[in-house]
């Protein structure tokens, strides 16, 4: 089974086996990243842009490696002092990335739909790096890695998987969502009713109102970051409350299997909505998902400018609007 | 103009009730004969066949945005005045939604102008109750009437309470009905399309369908303070709204409404791809906002189909979803979509449908409607109801190109547009048939 895209906008539009295939393809590349060298010639002569419309670090850091580890070379635009702040469209700054003869774009942008906007666009290969409320692909697919790691055989059917925190603004917990329940796994989700957006029944993941009475159950749990950039303080009074409700306690984590696996997407609010008894205890996975997730990135960027699973854009129209 | 005969064509007969079959003899601009047969070779005489056609008079699309002055790269009179000629509607109440709002007496005089000079149609202005349409300051209303406004129209959800409450009572006294858009208000928020499902599954900010119910209902509290008055809802969107209005109409206030052909054709899903073409405000709703709108349609608690035309550019929609910006072409095709879907789809009533694109406009404007008998000049909207066609960007008039009907097949194609008793527009050229 191959990977059938021509960009890789979410994980909705993927198949399990697709979805298996980029993890699989992962593997080997994450054994690269051991190795003294950490460079193979895959991609060599193919330049990948990181164009970055909204602030990050550690996605963009990690992309970053995933392309001069896999041989290509990246270019980076920042928008804050790119022609955006000069009046330009996306559709023209997209042409105009195009023109200079990139051979794949990785966007993050603040709007949800940006990246399938720019896939459109574009002729070259888009990767969305994140995207609003919407999805964050190579996110949701280094969570999905690293569970794989601590399942037997890698295989996550049945397991049951608590995601906590604010879901209504969590690129990372849809894209979890829709991986998960692809792979079989039972996707449970819980934090502040006014963070859980209306309708996420419809993408096959559990409400849990209490934590509590999930944790007992969970062989995932996947800890939120406490957004304070989107608070506007209407969605729960306080910190302290959020914590005493929500907040992934060494008190509550007691009454967890001892085999659950804790994860957390970074950067962490260390005493908010996790303890670093939990965030440094045997339950954490929270570095592993950093490096692989430049094990996953690598594997995407292969399955999409390697020539024999390179595509044409020519399927583009299915893609997007399935 | 030749002296012309229409010949054979189905009358339909808002006021009246009932359809019947017709002939109509207009000269000089006035209807001269009803039921009159030519003789095959009557010199003098341009001979219309409208067999398989119906003839409906006196359509005006009760809300339409022509963009001028100050948006003429989106629309102008002119253009968006043409895509109504060529959409068979003779007569249009253009919003104060313009990006320079018509809200003064000196801006109404500038489009009644501009309008005698470019307009193809008949075209009304109505003006902004608030200046700027900010919804803090009452505009000039009774100037502005006198100036030639018809009627005045703002958004529900920023006026203040005291703000509405006094706007209802001043702009009553002017004895114009008020226009209350119920939308939300989406600029501060960034909210793109409809809360729910979609789109927490698109990762888009939604607009909530209770925002419309509760602008509503503030709107009947003041109307309830303030006997005198007459309130008109633009476009609705949810069946919240619509029960509200039926259970005011009950309740005798003075109150009426109208939707467009995208609520009841199109839901939510539409959005699905990030399609910018089914952008607009208020957003695509769900099944059973849709049932409910077509219900106030059936039912009558929906007064009003009219095109809510908000053209846009191109650049204004060849953007992400969110960056995109509201509105949608509508006047071209208000009456194939109300043909194709309420007619030919669910076998609606005609006359009673076309109430609302006629008769109700003007009895709620308080204009006199052009009457349909001899000496008189109405206006007529010849439409073949057998003939279907494709949606593309050729068959749409206006400069705003988007609809979410791109690439439909519709029936209900405008053969002829008959405005005032004279033939303005044909589809195909009818100069051939003159027997001169």
């Amino acid at each position: 089974m191959n990977f059938c895209h021509s960009d890789l906008l979410g994980l909705r539009h993927l198949s399990a086996a697709e979805i298996t295939h980029l993890l699989d393809q992962a593997k080997p590349l994450r054994d690269v990243l051991d190795r003294k060298v950490k460079q193979v010639p895959t991609l060599r002569g193919k330049t990948v842009l990181l164009l970055f419309c909204e602030p990050s670090t550690r996605t963009r850091l990690s992309f970053e490696m995933a392309v001069r580890t896999i041989g290509a070379d990246s270019l980076t635009m920042d928008i804050s002092t790119s022609s955006a702040s000069k009046g330009e469209s996306l559709y023209d700054m997209v042409k105009n990335l195009e023109a200079l003869g990139v051979d794949a774009i990785v966007i993050r942008h603040a709007n949800g739909g940006a990246p399938h906007f720019v896939a459109e666009t574009a002729k070259v290969p888009v990767i969305n790096a994140g995207d609003g409320y919407n999805e964050h692909p190579t996110q949701g697919l280094l969570d999905l890695y690293t569970m794989r790691e601590r399942c037997e055989d890698g295989d996550l059917s049945g397991k049951n998987v608590l995601i906590v925190g604010d879901i209504r603004h969590s690129r990372v917990a849809k894209s979890n969502i829709w991986g998960l329940t692809k792979l079989g796994a039972n996707v449970f989700v819980s934090g502040p009713p006014t963070l859980i957006p209306p309708g996420i029944e419809q993408m096959g993941a559990y409400v849990v109102p209490n934590i509590d009475k999930a944790i007992p159950e969970m062989d995932f749990i996947n800890v939120l970051r406490v957004q304070f950039e989107r608070q506007d303080s209407i969605y729960f009074p306080s910190i302290r409350e959020y914590r005493q409700q929500f907040g992934l306690t060494e008190e509550r984590m007691a009454a967890a299997k001892p085999t659950v696996t804790v994860l957390h997407p970074g950067p962490m609010n260390r005493g908010i909505e996790i303890d670093s008894a939990v965030a440094d205890g045997p339950s954490n996975v929270i570095l592993d998902q950093v490096t692989n997730g430049i094990a996953v990135r690598m594997a995407v960027l292969y399955a999409l400018l390697s020539g024999n699973n390179g595509r044409e854009k020519t399927d583009k129209a299915e893609d997007v609007r399935p | 103009m030749k002296n012309f005969v229409l010949l054979d064509g189905q009358f339909v007969d808002p006021v009246l009730g009932r359809c019947e079959s017709r002939n109509f003899l207009f000269t000089g601009g006035k209807l001269v004969g009803m039921g009159y047969v030519p003789d095959e070779d009557e010199d003098n005489l341009v001979q219309i066949d409208c067999k398989g056609c119906i003839i409906v008079p006196n359509i005006l699309d009760m809300w339409a945005n022509f963009r001028e002055p100050g948006g003429e790269d989106k629309e102008t009179i002119s253009s968006g005045s043409l895509a109504a000629l060529k959409g068979g509607v003779p007569a249009v109440l253009c919003s104060p939604y313009t990006p320079c709002p018509i809200d003064t007496p000196e801006t109404v005089s500038f489009f009644k102008s501009a309008a005698t000079r470019d307009s193809h149609v008949n075209v009304y202005p109505a003006a902004a109750l608030t200046r700027g349409l900010k919804g803090e300051q009452l505009a000039e209303v009774s100037l502005m009437q006198r100036a030639g406004a018809v009627a005045v129209a703002d958004d529900a959800a920023h006026l203040s309470s005291a703000v509405l409450k006094n706007g209802v009572a001043y702009a009553a006294m002017t004895g114009q009905v008020i226009i209350f858009g119920a939308n939300s208000r989406t600029l501060a928020t960034g909210a793109a399309m409809n809360e729910g499902e979609m789109a927490t599954i698109l990762g888009l900010k939604g607009i909530s369908a209770s925002d419309e119910a509760l602008n509503v209902e503030r709107v009947l509290v003041a109307l309830r303070s303030n006997p005198g008055a007459r309130v008109h809802f633009s476009h609705v969107s949810t069946v919240a709204a619509v029960d509200k209005i039926r259970q005011a109409k009950a309740e005798g206030l003075a109150v009426t409404c109208g939707t467009s052909p995208i609520y009841f054709n199109f839901t939510q899903k539409e959005v699905e791809g990030y399609n910018t073409s089914a952008k607009v405000n208020p957003p695509l709703r769900t099944d059973k906002d849709v049932e409910g709108i077509l219900m106030g349609i059936k039912d009558g608690t929906i007064d009003v189909i009219a095109s809510h035309h908000l053209p846009c550019t191109i650049d204004e929609k060849r953007t992400d979803f969110q960056s995109a910006e509201f509105g949608v072409t509508g006047i071209d095709l208000l009456i194939p979509l109300v043909v194709t879907k309420l007619i030919k789809e669910l076998g609606m009533d005609m006359p009673s449908v076309f109430e609302k694109l006629s008769k109700n406009p003007y009895d709620i404007l308080g204009l006199d409607r052009p009457k349909v008998s001899l000496d008189q000049s109405p206006s007529f909207s010849v439409i073949n109801m057998a003939k279907s066609f494709e949606v593309t960007a050729h068959t749409i008039h206006s400069h705003g190109k988007h609809t979410p009907f791109m690439g439909q097949a519709l029936f209900g194609v405008v053969e002829h547009t008959i405005i005032d008793g004279e033939l303005r527009y044909s589809a195909s050229p009818v100069s051939e048939s003159v027997n001169a």
